[in-house]
């Protein structure tokens, strides 16, 4: 028999979850993943950034902090959510990555002119007032201003995905379940007719 | 050259080489399939277990990786992400061409299995509107078969892999053999209500995924991402069900990384075996077989009867009408519209994903008659609660932002558009004079474009899209008006249709080819026009009854060797 030449056996064994289920019942799959804790990998402090450079990857996780900070629940740097976005980022196109670095060192400026400190080592105040003069509450924002407008929009895309993809954005701040769990789809459940929330 | 004898090669292990493997084992034939991909590992392989935190990228496509790199067709699929990519084709070993402005992108699935490891799921029957299309409105051709002669075969498909669905009587989307229905929510309920009301029919998706246990396989658990793969075998794939059986039978031998490039012919012009090459060592094989059947897909067989030419088929292997890679189709679709309920804002959405939408039979040019266009369309889509993706849309940031991320969800429903692109001989596959693949085969120029009738369907679909969007009571409703290039919806059929005449016709309603008797292609090729449905389950049900037509005649002896 040649090497990529299937036999029966080899072939039934294609269909390994049903030969399997039907074997030690349909819920071996999630057997293995009940109570797993799924960590993200790696040491934070001996974390290390790709893209930016050790200050810049610090202010970094200082905006995505201000952004979804610490509450009952980790914020977005205890999620480590700027090391995804170093990370994704830098594996972008060259304008997008130049596009996110220009901004961030745009609003590391802004910071230093206005607060007299860079975004590193900036107050949570200076920086959560910086990030107001830019942020998308303002409808009608001054052209001058555009470079951080456009940042703060691309920032903020990036950290609410990176929270809310995290172990610590779904499970403790949504509640959702840490593994796949065996679900049933209900559908809606007002059979008068009564559609709502 | 390693020569092996079997009594009937397939080439191609998806939907219709799984099928055809089936139901010639089963009537004791000994069948080779060949695979050009690989052999998928489930338990490796499939993810859809995998929480979006435990991936680098969340899921999202690496493009560090190779792979991603050398698919830049495939990766434009929502389905290729951080761990499918390998599901889809190398497009750098087996690359095709089309005109620089005319676009075609042809998304492949290279593994056993096909594109069942990752497909849509969504299984309609279609109707005597379809087959015979033209009689109705008078464009194009009818096709020689009508829906009662198919409907046998619907029937048996839908008993063995498991349809789930719900029986509407609706007449231009036959119902079928069903399992019990998924569940509407609230505001696809709420679309139904008024959308019913205007002649038209919104029903639950008819989706080859199982709510319950269905010969041996395991219900669905809706954890959500299919196209990931599916350890407990809950939806239709050709090696969760139909190869399975084959091998059931001790009549099957499956060759994966097998890239076959020729037919080859004995003295009588009868096909006789193929010429593949493996794909790991390069080294090339052949195989015997009376009997030969291109299930490789629409295009793929279609370039295989091509690359198939020889001094007495010199325009390519079963085309003496010239027809072979003519009338190639593609659904138009991505158009249509979103809007959001009011009254569903704050909804919680359920933890369970239903692998399934809503959809809406075409109520176009049925007992009405457009004036912009001919034939019709039908909807899918459905109502989604978003989890935390509001925030986006949410102005502002920080402790309190973050508190009403929790609380203010919102509900959208979407319709998206899949209409019927006429058939028409000029758009074609052929060819290309100035490439090969890696294993120095010519490869296919795909030249395809829509029409006039096309963009007014789609135009169409945007406006009703949005009417009965507003009737269900949606606000902030936008649209998508872009129509992707041919190929996007990847229903692709039609580059052999069958028909009576040799000359107007590659394939016989039997799926034979008229110039050899003994070739047969069973996928989405012998579409003579391609309707509005996902065409899968049309596919597998055209195989089914074409391999119960192929044993009767082997047994008559029609193919030489006797089965």
């Amino acid at each position: 028999m040649k090497d990529n030449e299937l036999t029966r056996r080899t072939a039934v064994g294609l269909a390994t979850g049903a030969a399997l289920s039907l074997a030690a019942g349909e819920s071996w799959v999630f057997a293995a993943r009940e109570g797993d804790v799924v960590k993200t990998p790696g040491d934070a402090a001996a974390w290390r950034p790709v893209l930016l450079d050790q200050r810049e990857a610090e202010g970094l996780a200082r905006l995505v902090d201000a952004l979804i900070p610490r509450t009952a629940t980790p914020g977005a740097r205890d999620a480590r959510v700027h090391e995804y976005i170093d990370l994704a980022v830098s594996l972008e196109p060259v304008e997008e990555k130049k596009a996110f670095v220009d901004g961030l060192r745009w609003l590391d400026r802004r910071c230093q002119r206005t607060h007299g400190t860079d975004l590193a080592t900036a107050e949570p105040a200076d920086l959560v007032a910086l990030l107001h003069t830019v942020s998308d509450e303002h409808e009608d924002p001054p052209k001058s201003l555009l470079p951080g407008t456009r940042f703060f929009a691309d920032l903020k895309r990036r950290t609410i995905f990176g929270y809310y993809t995290s172990l610590e954005g779904r499970v403790q701040e949504l509640g959702l379940p840490e593994a796949v769990s065996l679900q049933t789809w209900r559908g809606c459940p007002h059979p008068g007719g009564q559609h709502s929330t | 050259m390693v020569e092996l004898s079997y009594d009937a090669i397939v080439v191609g292990s998806g939907a219709n080489g799984g099928w055809a493997a089936k139901e010639l084992c089963e009537a004791g034939m000994s069948v080779a399939v060949l695979e050009l991909g690989r052999e998928l590992e489930p338990a490796t392989d499939f993810s859809e277990h995998t929480l979006p935190h435990e991936l680098p990228l969340r899921g999202r496509q690496d493009p560090r990786t190779e792979a991603f790199a050398r698919r830049p067709i495939g990766r434009r699929n929502y389905a290729c992400e951080e761990t499918t990519v390998s599901f889809f084709a190398d497009e750098v070993d087996h690359p095709f061409t089309f005109p620089k402005k005319r676009p075609f992108w042809w998304i492949r699935g290279n593994q056993v299995g096909g594109r069942t490891i990752m497909w849509g799921r969504q299984s309609y029957r279609m109707s005597d509107y379809d087959f015979k299309a033209k009689t109705h409105d008078g464009y194009g051709d009818d096709w020689p078969i009508s829906y009662a002669d198919v409907a046998p075969y619907y029937d048996k498909v839908e008993s063995f892999i498991g349809v789930s669905g719900s029986r509407e009587g609706v007449e231009v989307l036959p119902d079928g053999q069903f399992l019990p229905p998924m569940a509407m929510s609230c505001g696809e309920h709420m679309l139904k209500d008024k959308v019913d009301t205007m002649g038209r029919r919104v029903t639950i998706g008819r989706a080859a995924v199982l709510t319950q246990r269905h010969n041996g396989r395991a219900a669905c658990h809706y954890c959500g991402p299919c196209h990931r793969g599916c350890l407990t075998a809950s939806y239709f794939s050709s090696p969760s069900s139909t190869l399975p059986a084959a091998a059931a039978t001790g009549k099957l031998t499956l060759i994966a990384n097998a890239m076959v490039h020729r037919v080859t012919l004995d003295a009588e012009a009868r096909a006789d075996g193929v010429l593949y090459f493996d794909t790991k060592s390069g080294q090339e094989h052949r195989l015997r077989a009376p009997i030969v059947i291109l299930a490789a897909s629409t295009l793929a067989s279609a370039r295989l009867l091509l690359t198939s030419a020889e001094d007495r088929f010199p325009n390519g292997l079963a085309n003496s009408s010239g027809l072979v890679g003519r009338y190639l189709m593609d659904h138009i679709f991505a158009v249509g519209a979103d809007g959001y309920l009011p009254l569903r804002k704050g909804a919680k959405a359920e933890l369970a994903k239903r692998p399934n939408g809503i959809y809406i039979p075409r109520f176009r040019n049925v007992r009405d008659k457009q004036q912009g266009f001919v034939r019709g369309y039908g909807y899918q889509g459905g109502e989604s609660v978003t989890v935390y993706e509001h925030a986006y849309s949410m102005p502002g940031f920080g402790a309190e932002w973050k508190e009403r991320v929790k609380t203010e969800t919102v509900a959208r429903l979407s319709l998206t558009g899949f209409g019927e692109m006429l058939a028409r001989q000029e758009n074609r596959c052929y060819l290309d004079p100035a490439k090969k693949d890696a294993w120095g085969v010519p490869v296919l120029r795909i030249d395809v474009q829509h029409g006039d009738n096309e963009a007014a369907m789609a135009r169409d679909m945007i406006e009703q899209a949005v009417a009965m969007l507003e009737a269900a009571g949606a606000e902030q409703i936008t649209t998508r008006t872009e129509l992707p290039p041919p190929g996007f919806a990847i229903h692709e059929v039609g580059t052999a249709r069958m028909g009576n005449d040799p000359k107007t016709s590659v394939l016989t309603p039997f799926l034979q080819t008229h110039d050899v008797k003994n070739l047969f292609v069973m996928d989405g090729s012998s579409y003579v026009s391609i309707g509005c449905v996902n065409p899968t389950l049309t596919m597998m049900a055209l195989t089914v009854r074409a391999c119960e037509n192929l044993v009767a005649e082997a047994k008559r002896g029609s193919f030489g060797k006797a089965a």
